[in-house]
């Protein structure tokens, strides 16, 4: 009994700090959960949001999914995170070997 | 080991090109068939005894550089140094890499340099010499098991890589893109998913670097040298960034010519090994300074009692080491360097074939020839 209402206790902890954390664009929150937005911000340690990039270091994926779960199952309200991506600066790598006109390999 | 002249296949051009090798030609060819290198099986047992002994020596070297903090004397920048520290502790895949070796078949082969970190002439030796030995000599062997054993290292990298992808990067360079090409048709067939794009349209978008089409990058092979990446604009969100790359960070310490002196005082008078300084030729005869970060035997310098040779280029205000100088033999009037390839870092087994190259002084330059070989 002891160790079956801890888990719950600490499955619960984590939906309520990751809920409402108020990241909307958050694709691992449980309220605004996408599965391949989730995925790849786990992949890519952080996510982008209204085209700023967010750095979190994530848990793996099935955690995430298991608070939804949880979440949803519980009567929570889910309005998946839109895919969004950040704009990127290109060029930084290169230079080098574009001004020296010579080849990477040897 | 003997240097045979032959007849080229009359339709050599057409087969070599149907390799994908497509700079077979330029002044002078690049691909030479007018001779071929003929290994005895003992020589070829030699040539892998002492590539896995040199791999074990030089992974031995890389970590003697990172528990002692050595980096200043290989120029490494601090920029770099987190990176390397933790891609070696993390030990994240690694594919490849190739060592030059002196060898002439009666004296034991000696270590000119350590390619770990961007390597090519790797269709040349996988493929094109392959089809090479298939056409003229198909009763004799060829060491030269490189192309199975690079998809069988990508299976073995796989599980490393989200969702089975990896994608390639490279200069815009004939020779440079068709050999991330090659290899990346070597990763599909290990069953990955794959892209190829320059360099320079990679990305980054201010928490991740990412692809051309904007998708985060996850895992990358990258032939590019680590100490250019470190030095230009993207270097300094290298150590935040959660992508992947092959060959990882910790390689550039093997590929920088500053090894070579680290493995002389851990290793002296090993007969593998030529003795190499850092501070100067001390009381070598005949010696050779490299750059540090030198590429294609470009500003060499090659003393003997006869007077000094030096090749032109835009190395060495970095640094420099002084290797004795090994004689490469002659034959026919052409030096020939063998390039010892190594794939993954299994102990013992990661020897994995050769190919040759030779050239018309005893310094190996971008105007060098490969040559086909053959054991029986």
């Amino acid at each position: 009994m002891m160790k079956s209402a801890r888990v719950t206790l600490t499955v619960l902890a984590g939906i309520g700090s990751v809920a409402h954390a108020q990241l909307a664009s958050n694709p691992c929150a449980p309220g605004t959960f996408n599965p391949a937005g989730c995925q790849a911000a786990v992949r890519s340690h952080g996510y982008c949001d209204n085209g700023a990039w967010v750095r979190q270091k994530f848990q793996k994926y099935p955690y995430y999914y298991d608070l939804y779960q949880t979440y949803a199952a519980a009567g929570g309200v889910v309005t998946a995170a839109p895919p969004a991506s950040c704009p990127a600066v290109r060029g930084g790598f290169g230079a080098h070997g574009v001004a020296m006109h010579t080849r990477g390999g040897s | 080991m003997k240097r045979i002249a032959c007849t080229p296949r009359p339709d050599w051009q057409q087969r070599v090109e149907e390799s994908g090798l497509a700079w077979h030609s330029s002044d002078v060819p690049y691909w030479n068939e007018l001779a071929f290198y003929r290994f005895t099986a003992e020589e070829v047992a030699e040539l892998e005894r002492v590539t896995n002994e040199l791999e074990r020596m030089t992974l031995r070297a890389a970590g003697h550089v990172i528990e002692n903090r050595l980096y200043s004397r290989l120029q490494i920048p601090p920029r770099a140094v987190p990176l390397i520290e933790a891609s070696w502790h993390a030990e994240p895949p690694s594919l490849y890499g190739r060592f030059d070796l002196a060898f002439d078949g009666s004296r034991p082969p000696k270590l000119l340099e350590y390619n770990a970190d961007t390597p090519t002439s790797l269709l040349e030796a996988a493929v094109v010499q392959w089809h090479w030995l298939q056409d003229t000599a198909p009763s004799s062997d060829q060491f030269n098991s490189l192309h199975e054993r690079l998809i069988a290292q990508w299976k073995h990298l796989a599980p490393c890589f989200p969702d089975g992808r990896i994608d390639f990067c490279s200069l815009d360079d004939l020779e440079d893109g068709i050999t991330v090409t090659y290899l990346e048709d070597t990763a599909r067939q290990a069953g990955l998913s794959t892209s190829c794009f320059p360099v320079e349209e990679i990305g980054w978008n201010g928490g991740t670097f990412v692809g051309p089409d904007g998708r985060p990058l996850a895992g990358v092979f990258k032939l590019y040298p680590w100490e250019w990446m470190v030095r230009e604009e993207f270097g300094e969100h290298l150590a935040g960034a959660s992508t992947l790359w092959i060959e990882p960070p910790w390689k550039m310490l093997l590929s920088n010519k500053g090894i070579l002196p680290v493995l002389w005082e851990l290793y002296p008078g090993h007969p593998n090994l030529l003795a190499a300084h850092f501070d100067g030729p001390r009381a070598m005869p005949s010696w050779v300074r490299k750059p540090l970060l030198g590429r294609e035997g470009a500003n060499i310098t090659l003393h003997t009692a006869e007077g000094d040779l030096e090749t032109d280029g835009a190395y060495g205000e970095e640094g420099s080491i002084y290797q004795e100088f090994a004689p490469l033999a002659s034959f026919d009037g052409k030096y020939p360097v063998v390039g010892s390839w190594l794939i993954g870092h299994e102990p013992g087994n990661a020897s994995a074939g050769i190919g040759i190259r030779e050239s018309d002084t005893p310094i190996t330059d971008n105007f060098s020839q490969f040559v086909p070989h053959l054991f029986d």
